[in-house]
Order: C-alpha cells, then structure tokens, then sequence
C-alpha cells in the first residue's frame, strides 16, 4: 500500500512537472492564445524555417519585383541583420533560406564578394592576386572589371524581449525585420517584419 | 472465436486507415482525382502570382480542436520533387474548434508545377 502511494506521489509530481515546464507558441495578446507547442524558449530551427517562409513568400508576392523579366537576375548582397538578442545567432540561418530562395525564383542571384563585414568567400578576391603568378595559366585568371556589383542588399535586424506575465511565466517576444534596399537609389523596394511570441516557466528560459 | 478475429482485423484495418496520411495534390490548378483529405479541408484554391510563382491556399476549419502534421512537396513540370529546405519535413499546425485558419504556401521555385499536401 505504502510502495502504491509511493508510486502515485512520483507520477503526479512528474505530470505536475512536465505541465509546468511546458512552452508553448502564443498569440502575444493578454488572452495568451496558444498556437502550438514550442520545443524551447530560445530560437531553434522551427523559428527560422517560419520567419524565412513568411519573408520568402512576402517578398516574392510583392509586386515590386514584377518588373524583373527573366534572364535579367538582380544581384543581392548580404548586408548587416543585427543580432539583438542575448542569444548567440548565426544570422546566416535566416538569410541562406531566403537567399536561396530568391535564387531558385529565377528573379535574384546571390554575390558572395562583397558582404556587410567583408566578402561571404574571399576567393573572388583571392584568385585575382595570382595576376603575375608565372606558376599560373594567365590566361584562365578573372579578368579586371569582371565582378559584378550589388543591385540590392538585404539586411535587418532579430531582436528579443522577455515580458514577465502575472502568472509568474515568461512571454519571449522575437522580432524579425528585413528590407531589400535598392542600392542605387537608396530606397527601399520591400520590406517586411514577422513577431514569434513563446510562452514558459522563467525556469525554462537558458540564457 | 471466429468472430473475434474477425473483429481485431477489423479494428486493425481501421486503425491503419486511420494512420494513413492524407494527400491533396494540385496539378494545372486543380485538385487531382487520387487527393484524399479530411473533411476539416473545406477550400483549396491555387494560381500562379504575378511574379511567376505558384502558390496555394489551403483552409482549415475543424469542428474540434487538434493539430495536424503537414509536409508540403513541390514538383516540376516532370513530376520531379524540388528540393525545398523549408518544406523538407512535417510541420505541426493546431487547429482552434470551429476557426479557420488558411494556410498560405508558395513555391519559391519557378520551377515549381504542381504541389502535394500530406496531412497526418
């Protein structure tokens, strides 16, 4: 009897456990609609996957780039996505997926010699330093004036708050901002935001 | 005796049933003859934008609230799948009783031609 009691004293401590710490997707709003469950606080790859596909298909619906026909591929450069949040973030997981994306649309096409913080591969730079390299087929060696400059560059910012809700939980709040800036003129031709609220024990939160 | 057996294979066969995933696929923007889906499908619409990309869209309104796994496979002109890293694998969506909820996907392939919803 005592073994039985001791039994159910565990099982419920473990349901009251697991039901505390679980997190979940909300809808941000005082009424905490739940969306789903989340597997963590922080960001993890479901994040990146949903906030990617929301800018892919805005921007690909956006009908400022109508006017692209084929055969006549924009270049895009990565320009800076500020990473405000205590989290370590390789930016490049958001801005691969959708990079990728615009590649496969047939509108845009990605350089990888220039880049906010230098070149995303340096090689573009690197085999031109062979001019002169007698070790070297001259003639198989990039031309001067044969990199192709940036149209556009895309950028932006991941930025998180925690809100403390009455019931002792936590409400994070991630924010994703990007825009494609024309760089020619300046002027920005899209730009769009998406907001991931999760909610869970402040126990839960890792950083 | 028979009659039990009879009963559990039953009851086997609709359990698998039941398991089986659910598949809407859209070809020249119509939903074709072999799609099977749930009854908490109640539109499917699909076209092609005016930046040259499919796109579908497909509503949801269930009469209890559950979450269902999806994966979304896009094909090309040849019925070859396009590899998308976003739609590679299931995904989960809760469904709220009696709310629709409109799920919105594009190809972001120009490729793309036709499109496979699973649903499990």
């Amino acid at each position: 009897m005592r073994k039985f009691k001791l039994a159910t004293a565990v099982l419920a401590a473990t349901l009251v456990l697991t039901g505390c710490s679980q997190m979940s997707y909300t809808d941000g709003s005082a009424a905490q609609v739940k969306k789903g469950n989340a597997l963590s606080l922080g960001l993890d790859r479901e994040d990146f996957d949903n906030a990617a596909e929301t800018m892919i298909q805005s921007m690909l619906s956006d009908p400022a780039f109508v006017g692209i026909a084929p055969g006549q591929r924009k270049v895009v450069a990565i320009g800076r996505v500020l990473n405000d949040t205590p989290q370590r973030i390789d930016t490049e997981k958001l801005t691969a997926k959708i990079t990728s994306a615009l590649r496969r649309s047939g509108k845009f096409v990605l350089t990888s010699a220039v880049a906010a913080g230098g070149a995303l591969d340096s090689m573009s730079e690197d085999v031109r330093e062979l001019r002169d390299n007698s070790e070297f087929n001259q003639k198989t060696i990039a031309k001067s004036g044969t990199l192709v400059a940036p149209d556009f560059s895309l950028a932006g910012k991941i930025r998180q708050d925690n809100v403390k809700l009455a019931n002792g939980k936590v409400q994070v709040e991630y924010f994703f901002l990007l825009r494609m800036t024309d760089l020619n003129s300046g002027l920005v031709y899209w730009e769009d935001e998406q907001t991931i609220d999760k909610t869970g024990s402040s126990k839960s939160v890792s950083w | 005796m028979h009659l039990k057996k009879i009963f559990v294979c039953c009851a086997v066969m609709l359990l698998l049933n039941g398991c089986s995933p659910s598949l809407i696929h859209i070809q020249d923007q119509a939903v074709t003859a072999d799609s099977r889906y749930p009854q908490y499908v109640t539109d499917i619409q699909s076209r092609t934008n005016a930046n040259g990309i499919l796109e579908v869209q497909i509503t949801f309104q269930s009469s209890k609230s559950r979450t269902i796994n999806y994966k979304v496979e896009w094909l090309d002109d040849q019925g070859y799948g396009l590899r998308n890293p976003i739609d590679e694998r299931y995904r989960a969506l809760s469904l709220t009783r009696n709310e629709s909820y409109v799920m919105h996907k594009l190809a972001s392939d120009k490729r793309a031609k036709d499109i496979k919803v699973h649903i499990k």
